[in-house]
């Protein structure tokens, strides 16, 4: 303690000694507590999720991405699990190429190919001049293709043409599927008079029109009763034409065939054959985004208010806290209902909404912090030395405060969460974005519960779960390293 | 309470080395009632810990307040700062009167006046280093602007307070430092602005006895260099005895007797100071006695005794004591005692 002497020695002694960084003691203890870490885990793996979502999947859930499956598709690996989707179809798609296509017959006609522009190469069917009483031209098209699975539920195709003939010209178009056993399947058609210009006809089997066509009820289902069998299939075109004056002719874009999954990626798919999986894991974001910037919204509200009411005392602090009281006694969720209604169906909006109904228990536990910090030695030392009020709030309360908000921050995220979740499931979210409410209100409002689509009602519920569990880990966590007075509550 | 005075006549006689007078002094702390009490009517019943309290301090002396626990004098010392605004009464710092004065200018005053807490773990905000602490008044008061500035200021109130050297210090936080070197540096936070005025609020009592010693010579070393006056509160009249020029007592809100720390100690006229002067430990053990070490606990302020507050305990009480309050009268040599039979 004696000047001389430590003069003495400062020579030696080359840098002050600095206090261990907060940070670094923090974590210290923080790391001894295993449910901390199991939270901290949990959440890194929702944050690695959602920064990695273009990665993890191929659709983006924001653009209309439909029908990549048949409508409640069960999981790929669905197949080892459970005995009716051992042998499901997943989903295949086919894109029939002008050369593709096999000749199969011609009567005064012949194929050749032709650069069409921006259709790329097209298929060109020359059908010669009709005469007198010998019936006109025709020709026939096939592709094969092999199926090997128990019968989907749908299929569906495209086909796109042109037709360049005199008006008195009429050139018929039609679609049949050959099944193994030779079955012929006619289930699209149409007759062109005189020319035409790109067209692309869409087929569907779930179509009325297709189920008269091959004279069923509109309760058959033409993809079960045509793929019933496993085997080569044939796509036939057929096409003919009479056109007495002149030549026509019949130009083929690439056509395309799809038979819809019962099975798909790694969660399924939707009512509308939507990916549940990219919906999940961009959902990890939104989730996130709502959760974290509501709580932080919420508890910087909280903690100014808090602040405020605490540190002024008296009437400011007793319309705060009535404040405070008024919104803790108003029911939250009936109140967000009918705001977000008023204010639209916006994600920021329930970000505000979340945070305005939020804010109160932090201005609770702030306050009474204040109350005692202020009438601390520090507090009345800043006094004497003729601080202001915003200047001791800001310096002396705020950083004394902050362990308290921190935990606070954490334990609101996952309310914060659940809130978004509820407005979503109750159909109040943004329609435009994908969180995991959605996917549950699209669950209930689309048949997952009538149809036991686990694979559509188990994961979003899961996960918000999990993300909220990870969460309150952290803040209790949190709470038990920087507040040891609230140690004995969690 | 004697005449209210006004300001003119309170500062009437006015002496050239008087830096702090205090007149008349009031501060009760109201009591919160119940809905049912409040609605009963009635005064407001209220905690008397200042009732009427009046006393000079010299330029560059050490004065004592010197009194039990609960009597007011922390309350005094903070109310004197303005810390806790008073009900009633003067408080002229160097000839103004500090309760006329508006906020800004108060600031500006408090370049001048200082207070050094009595809990050095209490008084400085943990998630400050040193620099930051002892800088902070002079930030505040925009002597300096934030950053770096001030580490000459900052180490110089260092090498004041004895705290060589300043840049092993500096950089600290108030955990890593003892209860004794925290005192310095509080002490080196009050210096740091150079003020005339330093109230001193019990400064080393939650210090070990070891280090009393270091803190008082410091106070005394800076009362004697540079002139810097202190109002010195405690309850332990050894310490006052060896640093203070002068000593008041208190009991119970009321200032009993005042003068110089020789005639307090040696000719204490007071019963209450006798007591006091009584409790103090005497190092050699055949001389102690517990003769007239006062008897019971200090009343409770909320309703204190009649006429003279100390008549309950007082050894020499007789039937004028219950009745009547005595005036605080000046005896030879600025001896000031409030007791009907001193």
């Amino acid at each position: 303690m004696n000047g001389e002497t430590v003069a003495g020695q400062a020579a030696v002694q080359p840098a002050p000694r600095r206090k261990r960084s907060g940070i670094a003691d923090f974590w210290a203890q923080y790391r001894r507590r295993p449910y901390g870490l199991v939270g901290l885990v949990m959440l890194a793996m929702y944050i690695a999720v959602a920064l990695a979502a273009p990665l993890l999947t191929p659709y983006d859930p924001r653009k209309t991405e439909f029908f990549l499956a048949d409508r409640l598709a069960a999981p790929i690996w669905a197949r080892f699990i459970i005995p009716r989707f051992r042998n499901a179809p997943p989903t295949s798609r086919y894109t029939i190429h002008p050369d593709q296509w096999k000749v199969e017959r011609q009567e005064r006609a012949s194929l050749s190919f032709e650069e069409a522009g921006d259709r790329g190469e097209t298929a060109v069917i020359r059908f010669e001049p009709s005469v007198e009483g010998g019936g006109g031209a025709r020709s026939e098209l096939s592709w094969k293709v092999h199926y090997g699975f128990n019968p989907p539920n749908t299929f569906e195709g495209k086909v796109t043409y042109r037709v360049e003939a005199p008006p008195d010209g009429m050139t018929r178009l039609s679609l049949v599927i050959v099944d193994p056993e030779g079955k012929e399947y006619d289930i699209w058609g149409t007759a062109v008079y005189g020319e035409q210009d790109w067209t692309t006809a869409a087929l569907d089997s779930r179509d009325l029109q297709m189920k008269t066509r091959l004279n069923m009820t509109i309760f058959d289902d033409p993809a079960k009763v045509i793929f019933s069998t496993k085997g080569d299939y044939r796509l036939v075109l057929k096409a003919s034409s009479e056109s007495p004056s002149a030549e026509a002719k019949l130009f083929l874009a690439p056509a395309k065939f799809n038979i819809l999954g019962i099975l798909h990626g790694l969660l399924g798919a939707d009512h509308m054959g939507a990916d549940l999986w990219a919906q999940l894991v961009y959902g990890a974001r939104i989730s996130l985004i709502i959760g974290i910037s509501a709580a932080v919204i919420g508890v910087a509200l909280g903690t100014t208010i808090g602040i405020i009411s605490g540190f002024l005392g008296g009437p400011v602090d007793e319309f705060l806290m009535r404040v405070a009281d008024v919104f803790l006694s108003v029911p939250t969720l009936p109140v967000l209902i009918i705001l977000s209604a008023f204010l639209g169906k916006n994600m920021w909006n329930i970000v505000l909404l979340v945070a305005a109904f939020s804010w109160m228990g932090s201005s609770r536990v702030v306050r009474s912090q204040t109350l005692s910090l202020k009438e601390r030695a520090f507090v009345e030392a800043a006094k004497a030395a003729g601080a202001s009020d915003a200047y001791i709030m800001v310096v002396h309360i705020l950083p004394n405060v902050l362990p308290l908000v921190v935990a606070n921050m954490v334990l609101m995220m996952p309310v914060a969460i659940l809130y978004e979740a509820s407005l979503s499931f109750l159909g109040l979210g943004d329609p435009r974005i994908p969180t995991w409410g959605r996917m549950l209100q699209n669950a209930r409002a689309f048949g997952a519960f009538t149809e036991l689509a686990w694979w559509w009602l188990v994961p979003p519920g899961l996960a918000i779960t999990l993300l909220s569990l990870s969460f309150t880990f952290i803040g209790n966590t949190v709470n038990e390293v920087l507040n040891p007075r609230y140690r004995e509550r969690s | 309470m004697g005449a209210v005075a006004t300001s003119e006549q309170a500062a009437g006689a006015w002496t050239g080395d008087v830096v702090l007078r205090v007149v008349d002094l009031v501060k009760h702390f109201p009591i919160r009632r119940g809905l049912i009490q409040s609605l009963r009517g009635g005064p407001v019943p209220a905690v008397r810990a200042v009732d009427g309290i009046s006393f000079d301090v010299r330029k560059g002396e050490i004065f004592g307040v010197v009194g039990e626990s609960g009597c007011g004098k922390t309350t005094m010392g903070r109310t004197i700062l303005r810390l806790i605004e008073p009900q009633s009464g003067h408080i002229f710092f160097e000839g103004r009167d500090l309760l006329a004065l508006p906020s800004n200018e108060m600031k500006r005053l408090r370049r001048k006046m200082q207070i050094v807490f009595q809990d050095p773990y209490e008084s400085m905000n943990p998630r400050l280093n040193v620099y930051r602490i002892i800088s902070e008044p002079l930030r505040i008061q925009g002597v300096v602007k934030d950053g770096h500035e001030a580490v000459d200021l900052v180490s110089q109130a260092l090498v004041d307070v004895e705290m060589t050297p300043p840049e092993e210090y500096i950089y600290r936080y108030p955990h890593e430092l003892s209860g004794g070197q925290r005192q310095r540096i509080a002490v080196a936070r009050a210096l740091v602005l150079n003020p005339d005025f330093i109230v001193a609020d019990e400064p080393v009592s939650m210090l070990d006895v070891s280090i009393r010693g270091e803190i008082l010579n410091l106070m005394l070393r800076l009362a004697k260099e540079k002139g810097v006056t202190f109002v010195y509160i405690t309850h332990d009249l050894a310490t006052a005895r060896h640093i203070c020029d002068r000593i008041g007592v208190m009991y119970l809100g009321k200032m009993v007797e005042e003068g110089n720390t020789e005639d307090i100690v040696k000719f204490p006229l007071h019963p209450y100071t006798r007591a006091l002067l009584n409790a103090v430990l005497i190092p050699d053990p055949s001389k102690r006695g517990l003769q007239s070490v006062m008897a019971g606990e200090v009343p409770n302020p909320v309703n204190p005794p009649s006429g003279c507050r100390l008549h309950p305990r007082c050894p020499v009480m007789k039937g004028i004591c219950r009745e009547k309050e005595p005036e605080i009268i000046e005896r030879e040599g600025g001896h000031k005692v409030a007791c009907h039979f001193a």
